[in-house]
């Protein structure tokens, strides 16, 4: 019966995606339209970087592959727990909102540690904000997502419906990321990711950084204390803090993987290592990021004479 | 007509959604507000089931199960859910079809910046042409 149920709910999910996956192909064909009408290429250096990651992290590799094995790995720790959240109708609710909840925590670490940083900058290293920053997906957060949902299903959620509610429900941003796109409603600006959330996500500059991590809601963003909405009078400006000034894949890839590296060979201190590795992106110790210059020659255009040094 | 039950509420759900989205699909609406009533029974709130259905029910489509001409979907619906099921489908298929022909257009139109206005003018046309292809590939897969 129970099994029966979940076979239902899997393939429920799976046929949303595929809606999902047809709407996705509009806003692009949208997003290269509105470009060729405002008289640029169809497609940016960014945009085509953005397709590039899609193909190679996204599409089947992520959708299939690494969600696969991240679910197998947490069956592990479901394994472990004598805790069990049945799946029926009645707790389907309840699991869209931890799935939600997962996703929060799973982003904030994205943002906060900066060992998952190196990771998912990548998807902010877009100084445009358009459609396209939805391909941009980034190769290791099946690692941070499995240490963020591992507690969750020792709760005895199930890992196949924590993965696949915590994956789908924010395939809704693919309607946000857009600077196209004005003010929503009140109520939906303060309940759902919006274009307007979510350039505050994406935007570098203070009040906005680190900000609006919900995927679907913003209801965990409003409980923890993260959620912030865009002001009139401040706008956004896109991208990281040590902008990029490349557009070579393999760079945009791995600026930031490069510094860590670094930073992590020249802390004096085991403890200043580790805080290169688990701190917080900006307060660990950093050398000036024009050292990278002298230490990685061919990454040298990958740094700019840094936006906050 | 059967007797009430959860597809009934289902049916009316989608009817408020369907006038919803009626009015999201009239430029000439827009900055105009509504009377007391006639804002309730067409605000854009009935549509957040939406951000779920819209989904699933382009992905059926997908997959075949589901045809994108409504009488035929009410057909397809009615077998599951009696007289009220075929209703739900016959306008939440309704409502999907406006928004991959026209509304999705419109409300990127309502809602883009003054700046932004200008440049996607147009953007109905496309939404109108590629709504066509993919709902024209359904209809064949649906056969």
């Amino acid at each position: 019966m129970q099994d029966a149920y979940l076979d239902k709910v899997v393939a429920g999910v799976a046929i949303y995606g595929l809606g999902g996956a047809v709407l996705l192909t509009m806003v692009l064909a949208a997003e290269t339209f509105i470009r060729w009408r405002e008289g640029q290429a169809p497609w940016s250096k960014e945009g085509l970087n953005s397709l590039l990651f899609f193909l190679l992290f996204g599409f089947t590799v992520e959708n299939v592959l690494i969600n696969a094995a991240l679910v197998a790995a947490l069956f592990v720790f479901y394994g472990m727990s004598p805790l069990r959240v049945p799946v029926t109708p009645w707790t389907l609710p309840l699991y869209f909102i931890v799935g939600e909840f997962a996703f929060y925590w799973f982003h904030r670490v994205g943002h906060q540690v900066r060992l998952f940083w190196a990771d998912h900058s990548i998807h902010h290293s877009a100084m445009t904000y358009d459609f396209t920053v939805n391909l941009r997906f980034v190769p290791f957060q099946a690692i941070y997502r499995l240490l963020v949902w591992a507690p969750l299903v020792m709760l005895g959620f199930h890992p196949l419906i924590l993965v696949l509610f915590a994956t789908t429900a924010p395939s809704f941003q693919t309607f946000c990321h857009t600077t196209r796109l004005g003010r929503f409603a009140p109520w939906f600006e303060w309940l759902f990711v919006t274009p307007c959330n979510h350039a505050v996500h994406h935007a570098c500059n203070e009040p906005y950084i680190d900000k609006n991590y919900g995927g679907l809601l913003m209801i965990w963003d409003h409980l923890f204390g993260t959620y912030q909405r865009l002001e009139d009078d401040i706008s956004p400006v896109f991208g990281i803090t040590h902008p990029l000034q490349t557009a070579h894949p393999i760079k945009v890839l791995a600026h930031e993987f490069v510094a860590l590296f670094r930073d992590f060979n020249a802390a004096p201190t085991l403890k200043q290592k580790a805080g290169v590795l688990f701190g917080r992106p900006g307060r660990t110790f950093e050398l000036p990021r024009s050292c990278i210059r002298d230490s990685f020659p061919a990454l040298s255009n990958t740094v700019s004479a840094t936006a906050r040094e | 007509m059967t007797a009430v039950n959860a597809w009934t509420i289902a049916a009316t759900a989608a009817a408020f959604a369907l006038l919803a989205s009626f009015r999201l699909s009239l430029p000439a609406r827009e900055g105009k507000q509504p009377g007391k009533i006639l804002n309730i029974v067409t605000h854009p709130a009935w549509l957040l089931p939406f951000i779920l259905v819209m989904g699933m029910a382009i992905g059926l489509m997908v997959k075949g199960v589901l045809s994108p001409w409504p009488p035929e979907a009410a057909q397809q619906a009615a077998r599951i859910g009696g007289w009220w099921g075929g209703a739900t489908g016959f306008l939440v298929v309704l409502i999907v079809d406006g928004w991959l022909l026209w509304t999705g257009s419109c409300v990127m139109l309502r809602f883009s910046t003054p700046e932004q206005r200008r440049k996607v003018r147009l953007l109905p046309v496309l939404n109108f042409a590629l709504g066509a292809l993919f709902l024209s590939t359904f209809y064949l897969m649906s056969r």
